[in-house]
């Protein structure tokens, strides 16, 4: 039954030799931006504050309500909890971030992360729909951003890249948006990823 | 309907609205209890003015249903079709031709009787709720559907004009599709767990029973304990013969009369007693075929297949449910091989998705160790140290339940194992029963490797392969292999001359 690609003007696709596939573990991978570590300790003390807070009032109202005297036991526990929460916070990033990273490829866009779990994504840019930059009032204050680039279906399909620079966050939006026109346009696949990889890694 | 001023549809459209606006109201539940319960509060006290009421509800629903079909206006033009609704908020809705995925209709036993279905349109933009055309002739819809043939589908060329039956659904196999809903089993699980709670009443009911039976008959009083353990047994059978005969109504209702059949390059399948639906899938948007096998119909050597199309759904979150995916309730063996040959065409010849296959590569038995450490072990040993503190050494009977969590683990891993060509990728897993799915490498969207400190010291890893359908995880594969695929993955994604929507 002729249906299928067979009879189509179709791509060859001669059998290639997998062990001379591009490997994505031999990439140059690019850190995330230095004032990352201390931009995340910043927000973990916001939120530790926060909590410090909220059981400071709850320390509060217990010692102001008789009837809740019974439950007056749990107080120095949350309180020490928190500490040695604020303290691991401030520890965390030191570890973590510097294991994070990306790399950019001439056909797609790598990030790596995790210390125990460690893990490494790729999304190929023709399956890119569009990808956007952001950042929270915090990074904002460090000059940093986040790209996300987005797939089709899922939110678990969508590649988030923490901790840029905000230029070069910018940068390489524009170099993947750029790429997804360049697939696009099967014609056209001059896009220079030499020299846009260049102005990335600047 | 070439012509250029706006269409109505049929006035019968008004039970279609009607339909929609009583959905509406059930969706916002807790309207509908607040009137529900302030109704209650009048009929006790003024009869009259809550008939009144209920009246004044059932004419607003009218008139807004009127009044929606009113404003409900559509046009035909050269590249696409329009739709104009809204009675306070007016929404335009564009839907061209080339973006239209598939047109499935409805047609209720009222549209039926008269001849008239409602259109529903897959787009792949978030069209969501709103491409709908309901109450129109199939005509309209005959010349819609080759307005849409018409179009040049620029990934299948040359597809073949013939049409040909797939499958049919007979009244046995339709029963079959019944008794095989593993709804069914689960359900009457959780009734033989209830069955004790009412223990009580049943040695009631029993005493009467035996009371009853001892005056005429004293041998059955002798058999007292036996009676008691039959009348539960009895009871369990008829409430999973219950639950059997309402899966198979239900069954009916769905897929009476079911029929599969392939045009040009296009899914489209049939069903239904009353409401009859029909779905069509274009071929090259199926994103993920999934074969599920549950123990019944392992048993009768059934499948039921799904095939998910690149939905027009939300871009972050779950799929939406009420995507048109293409449902094939039963299906053989031979059957099943023939669906996945057409699916893929050329690609994935290879692979079979039939789970019980001798040809699936299993996955790193190092997979029961994380669940049984997890799960198992830490939790029984802290209830065993609770327990024990507190009821003397009885507590260590809670290590019992590492036990059951091994065997559980241990199962799930015997029916884990994967499989793949130069296409397509296979996954395998379940507890009882078997859940296959099945994608080609060139669809995918993003590809990950991850590696837990356990899989890191056995040289292991797990492989995410995030499809626009959802994603299919191969767990404790060998590291090396791992690498290999998801650079195959991103080769066969990054080079594929074909669309993969």
């Amino acid at each position: 039954m002729p249906r299928f690609p067979e009879d189509l003007p179709m791509f060859v696709n001669p059998e290639i030799p997998i062990d001379a596939l591009p490997s994505a573990d031999a990439v140059e991978w690019h850190a995330l931006d230095a004032r990352f570590v201390r931009c995340r300790q910043a927000r973990n003390i916001v939120r530790t504050l926060i909590l410090f807070a909220i059981i400071g009032v709850a320390h509060a109202v217990v010692a102001n309500v008789p009837k809740l005297a019974d439950v007056g036991w749990v107080l120095p526990w949350l309180w020490a909890l928190s500490v040695v929460r604020l303290a691991w916070s401030v520890y965390w990033p030191v570890v973590d971030i510097p294991r994070r990273g990306y790399a950019v490829r001439d056909k797609d866009i790598l990030y790596k992360a995790g210390v125990f779990w460690r893990s490494v994504s790729a999304v190929p840019y023709n399956r890119v729909q569009h990808a956007e930059t952001g950042n929270s009032p915090i990074e904002r204050r460090f000059g940093l951003a986040r790209l996300t680039v987005f797939t089709a279906g899922t939110a678990a399909g969508d590649l988030r890249i923490d901790g840029l620079d905000e230029a070069n966050a910018e940068r390489l939006r524009i170099f993947v948006v750029g790429k997804v026109r360049g697939e696009d346009d099967l014609a056209a696949t001059t896009v220079d990823a030499e020299s846009a990889v260049g102005i990335v890694s600047a | 309907m070439e012509a250029d001023d706006w269409l109505r549809t049929t006035p019968l459209a008004v039970f279609f609205f009607l339909g929609r606006t009583v959905k509406g109201l059930v969706k916002n539940f807790a309207n509908m209890a607040a009137s529900a319960a302030g109704l209650l509060i009048l009929i006790k006290q003024h009869v009259l003015i809550a008939a009144a009421g209920v009246v004044i509800g059932l004419v607003a629903l009218v008139v807004v249903a009127l009044l929606r079909y009113w404003f409900f206006q559509y046009r035909v033009e050269e590249n696409g079709v329009l739709v104009r609704q809204g009675v306070l908020k007016k929404t335009q809705l564009d839907m061209r031709f080339d973006r239209i995925q598939g047109i499935s209709t409805e047609q209720s036993l009222l549209y039926r009787v008269l001849g008239l279905v409602t259109v529903r349109f897959t787009t792949a933009g978030a069209a969501g709720d709103e491409g709908h055309l309901p109450a129109v002739t199939p005509e309209f819809v005959a010349r819609l559907r080759q307005r849409l043939d018409a179009q040049p589908a620029p990934q299948v060329a040359s597809s073949a004009d013939g049409t040909e039956t797939l499958l049919k659904l007979d009244g046995g196999e339709v029963t079959r599709i019944g008794l095989t809903d593993p709804r069914v089993l689960q359900f009457a699980l959780l009734g033989a767990a209830l069955t004790p709670a009412f223990g009580a009443e049943f040695e009631n009911a029993y005493k009467r029973a035996a009371d009853l039976a001892s005056e005429s008959l004293a041998v059955l009083a002798n058999l007292g304990p036996l009676l008691g353990v039959l009348t539960v047994v009895a009871l369990f059978l008829g409430i999973v013969l219950v639950f059997l005969l309402g899966s198979v109504v239900v069954a009916f209702l769905r897929y009476h009369d079911y029929e599969l059949r392939q045009e040009g390059s296009a899914f489209r399948a049939s069903a239904g007693l009353l409401t009859r639906k029909d779905v069509t899938v274009d071929v090259s948007k199926i994103q993920q075929l999934t074969v599920r096998q549950g123990l019944v119909m392992r048993w009768m050597q059934r499948h039921r297949v799904q095939a998910l199309p690149a939905s027009g759904g939300p871009a972050e979150g779950e799929v939406p449910d009420d995507v048109q995916k293409l449902v094939v309730p039963i299906a053989g063996a031979q059957t099943v091989e023939d669906l996945r040959a057409r699916v893929f065409g050329s690609e994935g010849r290879r692979v079979t998705v039939l789970p019980r296959d001798s040809r699936f590569a299993p996955v790193s038995p190092y997979a029961i160790w994380p669940p049984v450490l997890w799960v198992g072990v830490a939790p029984a040993v802290v209830a065993a140290a609770v327990v024990t503190t507190m009821f003397g050494s009885a507590g260590l009977a809670c290590l019992g339940w590492i036990v059951v969590v091994a065997a559980i683990a241990c199962q799930r891993w015997r029916r884990r194992g994967y499989l793949h060509d130069d296409d397509a990728l296979v996954f395998r897993s379940g507890f009882l029963g078997y859940r296959v799915e099945a994608a080609l490498f060139r669809k995918v969207q993003q590809v990950s490797v991850s590696q837990s400190p356990l899989q890191r010291r056995k040289n292991l890893a797990t492989v995410h392969v995030h499809l626009a359908t959802g994603s299919v995880t191969l767990p404790y594969i060998e590291c090396a292999t791992a690498k290999r695929l998801r650079d195959y993955i991103l080769y066969m994604a990054a080079s594929s001359r074909l669309a993969w929507h």
